[in-house]
């Protein structure tokens, strides 16, 4: 650092970049202010987010051709540049992290100023262009004197500014839409859930099959008094090999049965819609109560049924979670053979320029579920942004590698020097 | 192992470091005691290890799904890292630091037991979930360890003997190879992101604080180029960088925002 050296005089370091964080923060604030908190996504819609982003591109490299002796220029190629312009959207992203997003019920000042929408905001914005601009320039400066040492470096900056370009100009054009399938029937057309737009698809899916694999249930403790779950040791997966505990209770299960349904006071084997798990209970607590008698979740056909075990406790089955669900599915396109195939959750399918996720289905129906939602996503942008991913993957492969190395060779030194 | 029997095997592993420990303090002059207090060490880390690999058999997934689960990897690794640099560089301090950190993260697992159950959600079954959770975890025992470094060396400038910074090569090395990890583990989670959500990147909870303790981290290696920041900053950014990090590990699920945060897997 240059000592005695006034504000604004070459080089410039961290006051100059304080001061320019902060102008670009405020000058972010008072943009969304006077817009009425509107945001930057108009600007960054298509086709205005091409034009935003190749005139960063052609910005960067007259910049670097024209401008590169300018003393701005110079410092946004500094060490303080850097880290002033890494400051600065660390300081967005806490506001973000900070508070409820698109909460309705926040003060209109908060709206006003871009909190309650930070992604879209002009400070995230200003942020970003300062970031890609710092980053690029240095980028740009290390390109053109090109070395091997620097390759490392070239890898993980410039991939770090592919994903930033990549996300904040690109993912604004990505389609995310929604097609719900019920079993036997056939849908062409797919839903927009933030616009409520319909697009119809260039191609058409059959919902073979819906199948939904699940845990097996759990048993809860209920409080009497409020009728909510106990807190802390309260849950326990039905077994019928062991005993276990939930807090003063032994619980040992003795017939349990998945698909079930009641008649009388006993719960038999049913293969139905709706059939639900039960399991019969016997509880004994530490002065030697013992409670018994059927319990079960129910279903959205069949009611449940809790076991009292004292004033204070009753004990329930709990819902079964879902392991896992499959859609047997098939894809009709016009003059291409027809694609059936298992969509699962974690596995998506590529179908031309989409990609189809098994999204949902209906909860309230659960395993008897015969509709699935599907989502389908289109983005042109994704190999740009995975592009950069991989270079900066390589680029901490490559940190992990050399930059021990390097320091452990300074650490050593270290060491002798203290022995 | 269950889980209801973990107390006992945590307890065992507490004494068996403090003991350790012991060994290596007290009586360092002498190198057998040296290898008694290393191998008792070792032998804590060994039964957790163990342990891991039990409850990982019995609970027919991965333990690495709760906030319980993970902090004891986190347990694993950072008493790891501590025992290499010792053996390494001698540094007893440092062990000493990293095993009590270790066992505060054990016994914070014997009074906040995380319900142990073996459901695991859809979305987390996943080739990615095994290599996104460890690189993470290895990152934050790395980076944990770094700001022990940090702490106890601006402690010795505030209250103490040392006004050098000698000890921040020390943390350097432990924030190059962490942020490596860290830099691993984020972009892990969004290639896997895609594949289970449909996009790299949705700032999610989770996924803001996992920047910002990128960013704090980055910010640190940009300012250790050259000494561009003295090093009483650095060493601040370290302290503080944990804080962020312990914030984006277990504090996200406190957050109000975290009720729609798709990484809150621990509440089921």
């Amino acid at each position: 650092m240059i000592k005695n050296r006034n504000i604004w005089e070459r080089p410039w370091e961290y006051k100059e970049g304080i001061l320019i964080s902060m102008t670009l923060l405020i000058l972010g604030f008072m943009l969304e202010f006077v817009t009425d908190g509107r945001g930057v996504i108009q600007l960054l819609e298509y086709p205005s987010n091409l034009y935003l982003g190749s005139g960063i591109i052609v910005f960067l490299i007259l910049i670097s051709i024209f401008g590169r002796k300018w003393a701005v220029t110079e410092w946004l190629k500094s060490i303080p540049a850097a880290i002033c312009s890494i400051a600065l959207l660390l300081f967005v992203s806490l506001l973000l992290g900070l508070t409820m997003q698109y909460d309705k019920s926040a003060p209109e000042i908060i709206r006003k100023l871009g909190l309650s929408h930070v992604v879209s905001s002009w400070p995230y914005l200003l942020a970003n262009l300062f970031l890609l601009i710092a980053l690029g320039l240095t980028t740009i400066k290390n390109l053109v004197s090109f070395q091997w040492r620097k390759l490392g470096f070239i890898i993980s900056h410039l991939g770090l500014w592919i994903v930033l370009f990549g996300a904040n100009f690109g993912s604004v054009q990505m389609q995310r839409l929604q097609m719900e399938i019920s079993e036997g029937g056939i849908n062409n057309t797919a839903i927009d859930k933030t616009t409520n737009q319909v697009y119809t698809m260039p191609f058409a899916i059959k919902l073979v099959d819906f199948i939904l694999d699940e845990y097996t249930p759990k048993l809860a403790l209920v409080d009497n008094s409020t009728g909510k779950l106990h807190q802390g040791n309260n849950i326990i997966i039905v077994d019928t090999t062991q005993k276990q505990s939930l807090e003063d209770w032994q619980i040992t299960c003795k017939e349990y049965i998945y698909s079930s349904a009641k008649a009388g006071n006993k719960y038999y084997f049913v293969n139905e819609i709706g059939a639900a798990p039960s399991v019969f209970v016997s509880a004994t607590n530490d002065i030697g109560n013992t409670v018994e008698g059927w319990i079960s979740c129910g279903s959205f056909n069949r009611p449940y049924e809790s076991l009292k075990l004292d004033e204070q406790f009753s004990l329930v089955m709990l819902l079964p979670e879902p392991k896992e669900y499959t859609s047997v599915i098939e894809i009709y396109q016009r003059d291409k053979d027809l694609i059936a195939i298992n969509l699962e959750v974690n596995k998506p399918m590529v179908v031309g320029d989409w990609k189809i996720y098994q999204l949902n289905y209906d909860s309230n129906m659960g395993r008897w579920s015969d509709t699935s939602v599907v989502e389908l996503i289109k983005d042109s942008w994704l190999p740009v942004v995975f592009t950069g991913i991989f270079m900066m993957l390589a680029g901490a492969l490559y940190m992990f590698w050399m930059g021990t190395r390097n320091k452990i060779a300074v650490f050593k030194t270290k060491t002798t020097e203290r022995e | 192992m269950e889980w209801s029997d973990f107390p006992n095997y945590a307890i065992l592993i507490i004494l068996l470091w403090t003991l350790g420990l012991i060994f290596l303090g007290t009586l360092k002059f002498k190198k057998s005691f040296q290898l008694i207090g290393s191998s008792l060490l070792s032998l804590g880390v060994t039964i957790l290890i163990v342990l891991l690999v039990n409850l990982w058999i019995s609970l027919e997934r991965p333990p690495l799904r709760t906030l319980g689960e993970t902090r004891l990897w986190y347990s694993v690794f950072l008493a790891i890292v501590g025992l290499i640099f010792y053996w390494r560089w001698k540094y007893y301090w440092f062990v000493v630091f990293s095993f009590f950190m270790a066992g505060l993260f054990l016994a914070l697992n014997i009074y906040m037991p995380e319900n142990f159950n073996k459901t695991l959600m859809p979305a987390l079954h996943s080739p990615w979930f095994v290599p996104h959770v460890i690189v993470y975890i290895v990152a934050y025992a790395l980076l944990g360890a770094s700001s022990i470094v940090a702490v106890k060396q601006l402690y010795d400038n505030y209250f103490g003997k040392s006004k050098t910074t000698s000890s921040i090569t020390l943390a350097d090395n432990l924030v190059y190879l962490g942020f490596s990890f860290l830099t691993m583990g984020l972009l892990f989670g969004a290639l896997w992101a895609k594949e289970a959500w449909g996009h790299y990147w949705t700032w999610d909870p989770k996924e803001t604080w996992a920047f910002l303790t990128w960013a704090v981290y980055l910010i640190y290696i940009h300012g250790r180029i050259r000494n561009s920041i003295s090093n009483k900053t650095a060493l601040w950014i370290l302290a503080i960088g944990f804080i962020v990090l312990l914030m984006c590990w277990f504090g996200v699920n406190y957050l109000p925002s975290a009720v729609n945060s798709v990484h809150t897997y621990s509440n089921g």
